[in-house]
């Protein structure tokens, strides 16, 4: 059964025949990770780097910022049997959706510093990653197996 | 900017990324800051061209950069030592990824172990080296200012990719 | 089976990174020996038992190469399996370094790029001949 995760949101499945699945992953960066023992897996969309720029935004919905919602879905992850030394992450995004110089803010790019700090931080290392750039993707984790693909402008190609 | 500013801009963004997980405000251009609040460090380099780098950072920027490129938890501080010593060795970091750019890639340059400035060290005055190029950059933790000094511009020879060889 | 490390770099803060890199890589980690110059690397290689060198390039007394050099001269390490951490830009010296059969990780490194090469080492090691 195939999920779709929202922006600012975050998925969690233990069931094998499930896909989880989240759209339009521009600046923003898509986290899946998967137990292949346990299995367990799931899919985040997080759209922004810092929570403290917008403190009440981040308490209502930890998963719009990348330090406050990265913690909290390991940690879901975690309660729902995933096991951090069989954990296996792969991350996509961080886009500069329009290239060129118009990306002022450099969001995507931030989003992903901010990421690979919190995952160093953690002792977390990536397996598998396909950021930056400026085309949107789409991004697939299938639970029973751990397997994570994408789709940018119609094309699919695994994330290995 | 020079070619020159825009390669060490380049450097510095990408090494501040990689090696501190730290990013630019802004494009370019940066605040005045006052030199009594700033660490100063240089590196030393010799090889087809001598030369140094210098790097100016605003104090507060050194705790941060050594909790990350240390990984540590939020809370936990980093010792003086270790801040010092994060601070050279980015230099140290900047300083091997830009030579290669500036000269040629098949050049061989020896790079010496960076040494902190005390605050009232004027150590252009000291050496006979030109500006090759300075930038100002504000970022997410801090402000730092770097100086690329040499005693020459790099030669049509020395920056060719087939680059004759120390 | 555990490895047993030496790392040879004067920034105690890289020397950390790389610890901690292979810490939470998943590696079998055994003990660990620190040096900050390519001469104490070769007094700490002469004392214990090690299975993988990290050595940088740029150091004070004795440089990594010619630390490179000595251990290649020596028939007890002409195998020990070498990761040169360095920033080393130059393709010349690159070449060099690899010829003596070191393996290289540009600085700033990635954690991922320091656990493929040690698991491509280990791999190696435990092909059947």
């Amino acid at each position: 059964m195939k999920h779709i995760v929202g922006v600012a949101d975050m998925k969690i499945s233990c069931s094998s025949g499930d896909v989880l699945v989240t759209h339009a992953l521009g600046s923003c960066l898509g986290l899946a990770v998967h137990d292949p023992v346990a299995v367990v897996g799931g899919l985040l969309h997080i759209m922004l780097p810092q929570a403290s720029i917008a403190p009440e935004k981040a308490q209502s919905n930890p998963f719009m910022f990348v330090d406050s919602g990265v913690p909290v879905f390991f940690r879901q992850l975690y309660a729902a049997g995933a096991v951090k030394p069989r954990c296996v992450v792969s991350v996509a995004g961080g886009s500069n959706i329009g290239g060129g110089d118009n990306d002022r803010f450099a969001i995507g790019k931030r989003n992903y510093i901010m990421l690979r700090k919190l995952l160093w931080q953690n002792g977390v290392l990536v397996k598998a990653e396909d950021v930056g750039g400026t085309a949107p993707r789409t991004m697939y984790l299938e639970v029973g197996t751990g397997r994570t693909w994408l789709n940018t402008a119609g094309q699919e190609r695994p994330l290995q | 900017m020079n070619p020159t500013e825009q390669a060490m801009r380049g450097v510095v963004e990408e090494t501040f990324a990689a090696l501190a997980f730290m990013f630019p405000l802004d494009a370019e251009g940066a605040a005045a800051v006052d030199p009594g609040t700033m660490e100063r460090a240089v590196v030393e380099f010799s090889g087809p061209f001598r030369g140094a780098l210098l790097i100016s950072a605003s104090a507060e920027m050194l705790e941060p950069l050594a909790a990350n490129m240390l990984g540590l938890e939020d809370g936990v501080c980093p010792s003086r030592e270790q801040r010092r010593d994060a601070f050279k060795e980015l230099l140290n970091v900047i300083c091997g990824n830009l030579l290669p750019v500036i000269a040629s890639p098949r050049q061989v340059f020896d790079v010496n172990e960076p040494r902190l400035l005390a605050g009232e060290d004027d150590y252009r005055s000291a050496v006979r080296l030109g500006e090759l190029g300075t930038i100002d950059m504000d970022l997410d933790t801090g402000h730092i200012r770097l100086t690329l000094l040499a005693e020459h511009q790099p030669t049509a020879a020395e920056t060719a990719p087939g680059g004759k060889q120390a | 089976m555990a490895l047993n490390i030496l790392v040879v770099d004067d920034s105690a803060v890289t020397r950390a990174m790389i610890i901690k890199t292979l810490r939470v890589s998943g590696i079998d980690v055994g003990e660990v020996h620190e040096a900050t110059n390519g001469r104490a690397g070769l007094e700490e290689l002469s004392r214990h038992w090690v299975d993988l060198a990290f050595v940088d390039i740029n150091m004070p007394v004795m440089d990594g190469e010619e630390m490179i050099n000595q251990v290649r001269e020596n028939p007890l390490w002409a195998n020990l399996p070498i990761i040169v951490v360095s920033t080393e830009g130059s393709q010349t010296r690159i070449e060099r370094l690899q010829q003596k059969g070191a393996h290289f990780v540009h600085k700033p490194f990635s954690p991922e790029a320091v656990r493929e090469i040690v698991n491509q080492i280990i791999g190696v090691a435990h092909e059947p001949n």
